[in-house]
């Protein structure tokens, strides 16, 4: 969590704490006063979190539409983007595609890494035989500073090794932690001996798009959601983390399709990155 | 937007604030205390939720027939050059060029060794620029839109010929047959070229600059995207051009990557098939 969003989140959260801490002034209204804070609280944190459920519950339940731009309509259901042309449908929608396994096998295990990188070629051409249907795999990059990111690397290294050092010395110490502790500061340490090699950091923000065609609106949804079906499948060969983008990064991800954020922090701001 | 976002976000916090203290020192029926607590709490959650959705918010005030209009304009123009997309937000111009990169190698004919080191050539790519820079692959239709128009027309004008011919009692049944059958050749050439659709893809690159004025925009990532476009010819041993006018729909427009004439004649095949 950046800390823009702590700090949303902490304000939003005070205030509603603010309303339990006077439902006594409700008088026998009080326990109403509390559980409507309560809630507000409750819906605040899952907004937070899960504004990807919550967001087209809503546009679904109110039946609005969005107008993205001239021609570009998202649907209630904000599932996917819709264009006109001359009675023609094009529906396009956007699946995440996070490379995890990847980049924690280049981490843990070197021969393991090679092993993988001479299969990707040969997965991603059997994708590209199998699949019948327009789609697009995209990869937004940036390289990190250098220095603030090792600087950032050896402050998570140092926090780690401090609550190491609490665990072992602990009372009972508790081995699953101690493992945890112990692996998490050899990817660290992993991160920053690969800089030390020379090699640049890169965030990364990966996604997939594809597009179908349909006589009609529902006709051009359903044919999208059927090649997002097989596009989900073809690409578990590559042991891609695959999810369906709903609501806000809809809009996000069809603005990138045209123009791309200018600064790292933008992007930043946006997504969850790779590092 | 930012700025935005942060007025709006203290304004909500301060008014529900605000709201929800004087409400409890107010003398006043409870059950109006609760409706004020209600609308305190309701500030409460748009205060939240301007941390993502503060664009939707002047929109949804303005809604129309239950649409939100973000923009009515086409979202982006071909600069006049033809090598980049300009986008204009507020009094920022934003310019967006897209690099080719053509790559002709197939695994099924590289070993293990050159696999690995060409997966290890693709990644050095992605550190090519400091600022956000997209690899994109894209799987498209070929198009094959003026070929069908083609077709159509000269079935158009043969079916035309035969109907006058035989209306036409000077025309000798021989000249009938033969008029025929061409309509049925140029029939089945039409639904063999829609019935089958060809892909083909494409790999490119794309960057975006954001500038004052639409030249300077254009300028800077032409720029940048010619540095770019080096890094990867160094990188990869090819030629890697900036991608220009049509080049550029097909990668960002909908109805380029899937021709219209192309898939509607598809459609129209599978609706007959269908209704057979």
């Amino acid at each position: 969590m950046d800390e823009e969003t702590i700090i949303y989140l902490g304000f939003t959260c005070i205030v509603a704490l603010v309303g339990i801490f006077f439902s006594a002034g409700y008088g026998e209204l009080s326990l109403v006063a509390s559980a409507l804070c309560v809630a507000t609280l409750v819906f605040i944190i899952v907004l937070n979190y899960a504004d990807f459920i919550i967001f087209p519950v809503f546009t679904i339940l109110l039946g609005i539409k969005t107008m993205a731009a001239r021609n570009y309509l998202i649907p209630k259901n904000q599932n996917c983007i819709i264009k006109n042309v001359n009675g023609l449908y094009y529906a396009t929608g956007y699946l995440t595609a996070n490379v995890y396994n990847f980049v924690f096998a280049a981490e843990r295990v070197e021969e393991g890494e090679d092993a993988k990188l001479a299969t990707a070629p040969d997965k991603w051409e059997r994708i590209v035989m199998n699949v019948h249907f327009p789609f697009k795999f995209h990869s937004i990059s940036y390289a990190n500073e250098i220095q603030s990111y090792r600087e950032e690397l050896e402050g998570k290294r140092g926090f780690l090794e401090f609550q190491l050092s609490k665990e072992m010395q602990a009372g009972s110490p508790n081995q699953l932690t101690i493992d945890d502790f112990q692996r998490r500061i050899n990817i660290i340490q992993s991160r920053i001996e690969r800089l030390s090699s020379g090699e640049r950091p890169v965030g990364s923000v990966m996604y997939i798009e594809s597009i179908a065609v349909g006589v009609s609106e529902k006709a051009a949804m359903d044919a999208l959601t059927n090649q997002m079906n097989q596009l989900q499948t073809v690409f578990n060969s590559m042991d891609l983390s695959i999810n369906r983008v709903v609501g806000r990064e809809l809009n996000i991800l069809f603005r990138f399709g045209y123009m791309l954020p200018t600064t790292a922090g933008e992007l930043e701001g946006l997504f969850n990155v790779q590092k | 937007m930012s700025n935005l976002r942060n007025l709006l976000f203290i304004s909500f916090i301060g008014i529900s604030l605000v709201l929800m203290i004087v409400t409890v020192s107010l003398n006043i029926p409870n059950y109006l205390k609760i409706i004020f607590l209600i609308v305190a709490l309701f500030v409460d959650i748009l205060a939240a939720s301007t941390r993502y959705y503060t664009y939707l918010f002047i929109p949804f005030t303005k809604i129309k027939d239950k649409t939100i209009v973000l923009s009515n304009e086409e979202p982006f123009y071909l600069a006049p050059s033809g090598t980049a997309l300009i986008i204009r937000e507020g009094n920022d111009v934003y310019a967006t060029a897209f690099i080719k990169i053509p790559i002709y190698k197939s695994a099924t004919e590289m070993n293990d060794e050159e696999k690995v080191e060409f997966a290890r050539l693709f990644s050095r790519i992605v550190s090519l620029s400091r600022t956000p820079l997209r690899i994109s692959a894209q799987m498209y239709l070929i198009n094959k839109d003026d070929y069908i128009a083609k077709i159509r027309d000269r079935l158009n004008l043969v079916e035309e010929n035969y109907q006058k011919a035989s209306v036409d009692k000077s025309t000798t049944p021989g000249a009938i047959e033969r008029l025929k059958g061409e309509v049925t050749m140029w029939h089945n050439l039409l639904e063999s070229i829609g019935r089958i659709q060809s892909h083909a893809l494409i790999n490119y690159a794309s960057v975006t600059a954001l500038g004052t004025t639409e030249e300077e925009a254009t300028s800077l990532v032409t720029q940048q995207a010619e540095e770019i476009s080096a890094g990867i010819g160094a990188v990869l041993g090819i030629n890697a051009p900036l991608m220009t006018g049509e080049e550029i729909l097909l990668v960002t427009q909908p109805d380029f990557t899937i021709p219209f004439s192309t898939v509607s004649e598809s459609i129209r095949q599978k609706t007959v098939e269908e209704g057979l």
